[in-house]
This record gives C-alpha cells, structure tokens and sequence, in this order.
C-alpha cells in the first residue's frame, strides 16, 4: 500500500483538497490520500480439478476501498479500485492519529452487485486489513485476500473467493459494456458461503442444491469444501449470470429445473441454458473450455468440455447445446463446418434486450434467430446453413412454423397448434409419466390472436395437466389439475381476459410424479370462442 | 388406454358432443407463472436420488433417468466431523433407464449439522460426467451458530448526508494481514 501522507505540521506542501490558505508559508491541509493496491488469489480450474500450485495473484477490480477507523469501524474514507486493483482514498485530517486499516468489499456500485453471506444473515463479504502510517515517508505494501489453502485443505479464512466470483462477474459486465456501452445492468446479489452445499432445503443454513440463479434474482454459488465449490469455476459463474441477464433484460420463458446437456427439453429451458454456456465462453474466450470442479480437495472436474465442440448427441431446438454452439458461433469468428457468421457479441445482445422481450411466442431458438435475421439480413443465408447444421429447420419465424425436426416423436411437432376463435378443438399428445416436466415431451403449445376483450376457453384432458396462457411471458391465466383417479378432467370452459389483435401462447405441461396412468401419454384438447 | 381412448374420441366428436362443460371451479392461481421457476439446476448425470437416513447409517438409492455407462460411485466422505465406518462399493457397472443401484454407508456423525458427500461418475453420450450430491445427518446447532457467526460484525451506517437516517449493515470480517514488499 502506498500510503501519500501531506500532513506535516508548519511545514506544509501543497495538497488535494485544502482549506484556503494561499500565498502565505502555511496551508491548512484538509485530508489525506492514501493510495494502495489490493488483490486476491485466484486458483484456476483444470482438468483435473483446483490446480492450487498454480495459484495466481489478481487484482480486485471496480471493488469497494474504504478507510476505516480501527477502534470504531467508522468510515473515514470510500473509493473504488481501478482494474489494476489500485485505488485513492481520502481521508478528513486528523485521522492519521488514530489507528485505521484498509477494507475491500466484495462489492461494486456501478452496476450495483454484492457478494454477501447467505448462511449469515446476508452480511456482506469484507477484507480487513492494517495500514502502516509513517509519517515522512511511503509505505509500500499489498493487501493479498489469500484463497486459505494450506496444502491439503484450507487452514484458513477463504477471503478470496467472494472476490474471484465477483471478478468473473466483473469481467461478463466489462464485455457486454464493451459491446453496448449503454446497457444498464440492474443491482444483483450473489450469495457464497463456505456452508454452501449441494443439498436442496434451508438457503439459510447453506442448502442451496446446487449454484443456481433463482427466483428472486438472486445468484447462489457452491462453497463446500471436499464436496463441490464453484468460487473459481468461473464458466459456471458466468452461466449464472447469463440467467440474470436473461430474466433482467431481456425475457426467459423457461421453466428451469434439472437439466443435462444431451436431453431433449422444452425449447425455453434449452436457450436459457444455451445462453448461459455460450455466454461464459464468450466472456472468456480464447478460454472456452467449461469447467466445473468438484470433490474431495477440489480434485475432481465434473464437467470439461468445448463450448463450441462439445458433442451435441441430440442436436435441435431442444438441445442446449445446439443452442449454445449456435451462439456461440454467432459471436467467434471462426469459420468452421456449417458456421460462416461472426456477428460478434453486439448483435447477440441487441436480440436480448429487443425482440426477445417483445416476441408474442415463447423464448426459444426460433425467437432468437428470428430477432437475429430481423437486425442482419446480409446474415439470413449464413443463419440457416448454422441452424441446418444443428438440425433445426431454416426459421421461419419465432413460432418455428415449419419445423422439421421433430426429436423422435412425432407427437412434438408441430411446435405451435393453431387455435382459432369458433374453430373447434384442437388435440394433443404428451410424454406423461416417461420423462421429467421439463423435458420437451412434457410441454405442448398453442396459439391463438384474441378477437375480443373475454376469450373463452374450453379444455379437457385425460390426466394430470398444468395449463397457463401467456402474452409476452406474463401469464394471464392459469390452471392446474391432478387426476384423482382415471377420469377425464373436464371439459371446462372459463373465460380469459384478452386484446382483439394481439396474439397469446397456451402452453400445456404435465408432471410425470402426479400422472394418474404413468404408462399412457396424456392427452389434452382445447378449443377457444 | 380406455381413458385415452374416451377422451380422444371425446374431442373428435362434433362441439355439442363434448358433453357436460363445466365452468372451471377450482381457483386458478391467477397472476402467478406455474411455470416460473428460473432456478438452474445443472444436472450433471441424469439420475434420481432418494435416501433413508437412520441415526448410524444412509440407504442411497441411484435410479438411472437415461443409461448410464461405467456408472460408479468414485468416492464416499464425511464432512464436519462424520466418520464414514464403512460405504458399499458401486464399481463401474451399466445403470440403465429405470433401474436402480443401492448403496449403504455407516457413519458416525457428531452432534449437529453434519453431511455425507458422494462423487458419481458415469458415461453419458460418450461424454464421461462426475456429480456430487450431499447428504445432510443431524441438525445444526448452537454451537455451529455461534462458529458461523464469529466474523459477523454490524456496521453502523451514518446516512444523514443522504436520507437522514442511520441504519446498520452486516458485515462478514475476513482479517488479512498486510503484506509489505
């Protein structure tokens, strides 16, 4: 820390701030500037798990630098650090003669994003440190938040990690402010705790399942040691965030829950996965390799592939990892088989925070290329030939119209059924008991435009159903029913508040644990007046 | 099938054969998104796992959701002081959809919140994957509390420059020494 002292009594220099003075032998000197640098360690993920010899030293950037008065706590001075970890605080004069220490935050104000303790009542994560004031000279030192390894464990206080989660956070928010200088981004709170398990129940107590974004807005970061931590494993970070993008600024329709790369699930769950993995490798490329460690000292990788090469088993619309290679090769530019875009991470964004917000379907690979093709015509030839390498046919438009790829089943095209006021019934077919409520065979949509203010909708089902109409991704009406025995359920008819002109979505999903007939697919028909 | 086979020929009947249309009676749950449920829950190998847990042992049942090549259970520890005594082995076997692999783990658990965490691994897609999941054994206590608790500091917050008022924040205290070059 490089500690610039310009109280010296009677023989004063010339100093920042200042209390008048002028002309005269003497100035009267207001504050103090006290300069320094602060970092962390960071340990890098490998494919084999933490690599702690390879431990490196960062600077903590755009963090939360205050002086504060030792006896006390009390704030005698705030800055933020640069991106080379330095930072200038000033300090109101005749602090120097008490005893301070430095304090960085895991914290930055422009945009607003906090690392707290969830399993402590939210207190936020704070590094301590003395100062060394000589007075006459300059003190060179560094404040090192030290990630607590000991060898064989960690021995002592993590004090890095809520810095490194809030560096990878800082580094997604540098490139999209890079690529779009004028998004705003909303405050965000990101919950690590060393209690931070994989076990769902008590957020409080650390049972957070697994690191996830979660409905509040809020990210929730793995901590456990010898069972999984995720405070460096900053392609996970940046996937998270990429959720809170998503639900921030731009619209998700998807319905979460568990997922893995190589299913087939609904079409808004696969894009905000795909998203959120394309998006962390475009944040640290050239580093595109997705790691995310775990184990017992941190020794195991759990997952280690390509975001651009990772084997997509079965690509198509409900495929992450079609989604996510297609984004992906959106943004590099590398021409390889069947990619001849490179838009960069500018025009990716402009589709988020536009027609992803707007589009009457529900978000999904169709949306997005079709916000895409909107906002680069030149680009419309090279978009196909990607998506018909991901199996997805040329998109027509946001609703998919024309889809070809139907997963195996035939049952799950179209994507969208017309409804049509006076139009009579429409049927459709789901999995049931045979895959998960998320998966794609689970959910059905319709679609229909309103021609008055009160829709009315008649539906019937022959099993458990879960029913939502939606515009723009708010619901606007919704049901549920759990077959009590076999029964059909229904026909009911209720009627929905609509706008003549504007068009809605009917999504219909069925929850394999609450099907009365888990062997049969589950039927449902619906019709509107 | 027979309901299926009602119901589809129910709704391939003209409009005035849909029988008795009942205006829906339960409440609908307005304004909320059944749907909404933005968690990310990144599932690395698609299984389920269910436990029952007694006061000296864990019965792990692992039922496979896809086929899972060379599925094993690399690795069985206690966490916060649980002693594992002894944990079944699952060497690498083909865990196919629908079936079930079980595992019993005796432990030792100390007074309190304590975990047993478990490494799988399995093939998927050819694409080799490792999960862990964590089992938790007692319940948290006030003495964990007050461990967890110790850096916990409170802040008072003078913003009367601001808004006049003085509030309080939390603060996690991580003390690090300065280190001098």
């Amino acid at each position: 820390m490089k500690l610039s002292l310009f109280f010296i009594s009677l023989l004063l220099v010339s100093c920042n701030g200042g209390g008048g003075g002028g002309g005269g032998s003497s100035v009267a000197i207001s504050y103090w500037d006290i300069s320094g640098l602060v970092t962390y360690q960071f340990v890098p993920a490998t494919a084999t798990g933490l690599d702690y010899a390879g431990t490196t030293e960062l600077p903590m950037r755009n963090v939360i630098v205050q002086i504060l008065r030792s006896s006390d706590n009390v704030v005698l001075g705030s800055g933020s650090t640069d991106d080379n970890g330095n930072y200038l605080v000033k300090i109101p004069q005749g602090s120097q003669n008490t005893s301070i220490k430095v304090s960085a935050r895991a914290e930055m104000t422009s945009p607003s994003v906090i690392i707290q303790d969830n399993t402590n009542s939210n207190a936020k994560y704070v590094a301590t440190g003395p100062v060394n004031v000589i007075f006459g000279d300059t003190v060179i030192s560094t404040l090192i938040a030290p990630s607590g390894w000991g060898g064989n464990s960690y021995t002592s206080t993590r004090a890095a990690a809520p810095f490194a989660i809030l560096d990878s956070i800082y580094t997604a928010i540098k490139k999209v402010k890079e690529a779009r200088p004028s998004t705003v981004l909303p405050a965000l709170k990101v919950n690590w705790s060393t209690l931070n398990v994989a076990t769902s129940g008590d957020l409080t107590i650390g049972q957070i399942g697994t690191s996830h974004f979660n409905q509040n807005g809020q990210l929730y970061i793995l901590g456990k040691e010898n069972s999984d931590t995720d405070e460096y494993d900053r392609h996970v970070i940046a996937h998270e965030w990429g959720h809170y993008f998503e639900d921030k600024l731009s619209r998700s329709d998807s319905g979460g829950g568990q997922h893995s790369d190589g299913e087939v699930v609904d079409m808004s769950l696969a894009f905000g996965e795909g998203w959120g993995n394309a998006l962390s490798g475009i944040v640290f490329s050239p580093d595109i390799n997705y790691r995310d460690t775990a184990g017992v000292k941190q020794q195991v990788t759990a997952i280690d592939y390509s975001l651009e090469t990772s084997p997509d088993t079965t690509p198509g619309w409900f495929s992450e990892v079609s989604v996510q290679q297609i984004i992906f090769d959106i943004f590099d530019s590398n021409a390889d088989a069947g990619d001849s875009v490179s838009l960069g991470l500018g025009p990716i964004l402009d589709v988020f925070t536009g027609y992803q917000k707007t589009t009457p379907a529900k978000t999904s690979i169709f949306s997005f290329i079709t916000g895409l093709k909107n906002n680069n015509a030149s680009s419309v030839a090279a978009l196909n030939t990607l998506t018909t390498s991901k199996q997805i046919s040329n998109v027509a438009n946001a609703f998919g119209t024309g889809e070809t790829n139907n997963g195996g089943l035939a049952r799950m095209l179209p994507i969208y059924n017309q409804l049509v006021v006076n139009g009579g019934p429409v049927t459709v077919f789901m999995g049931g008991g045979s895959v998960r409520m998320n998966e794609a065979d689970n959910n059905r949509y319709f679609r229909f435009t309103a021609t008055s203010t009160s829709t009315k909708l008649t539906w019937a089902s022959s099993d458990t159903y879960i029913l939502s109409v939606s515009r723009l991704g708010s619901t606007i009406y919704d049901d549920l029913e759990q077959a009590p025995d076999g029964n059909i359920l229904g026909p009911y008819f209720d009627f929905v508040t609509t706008t003549p002109g504007l068009e809605y979505v009917l999504q219909i999903s069925t929850h394999p644990d609450f099907v009365f007939d888990s062997a049969s697919p589950v039927e449902f028909a619906a019709k509107i007046e | 099938m027979k309901y299926i086979f009602i119901v589809f020929c129910l709704m391939n009947l003209t409009e005035s054969s849909w029988g008795k249309v009942s205006k829906k009676k339960t409440a609908a749950i307005k304004k909320q998104n059944v749907f909404k449920n933005l968690e990310c829950k990144q599932k690395i190998l698609p299984l389920r796992i269910d436990y029952k847990l007694s006061d000296r042992d864990v019965e792990v049942v692992i039922t496979g959701e896809k086929d899972i090549q060379d599925f094993q259970v690399t690795s069985v520890v206690g966490l916060d002081g649980v002693k594992i005594i002894e944990a079944d082995k699952i060497d690498s076997q083909l865990l196919k959809k629908n079936s079930k692999a079980t595992l019993v783990v005796e432990f030792d658990a100390p007074i309190g919140l304590s975990y047993i965490s478990m490494n799988l691994k399995g093939t998927v897609n050819k694409v080799v994957k490792n999960q862990v999941f964590a089992i938790p054994v007692g319940e948290l206590s006030s003495k964990q509390k007050s461990l967890n608790g110790r850096n916990i500091r409170i802040n008072s917050v003078n913003e009367s420059k601001v808004g006049g008022k003085a509030s309080e924040e939390k603060i996690h205290e991580m003390k690090l020494e300065t280190k001098k070059k």
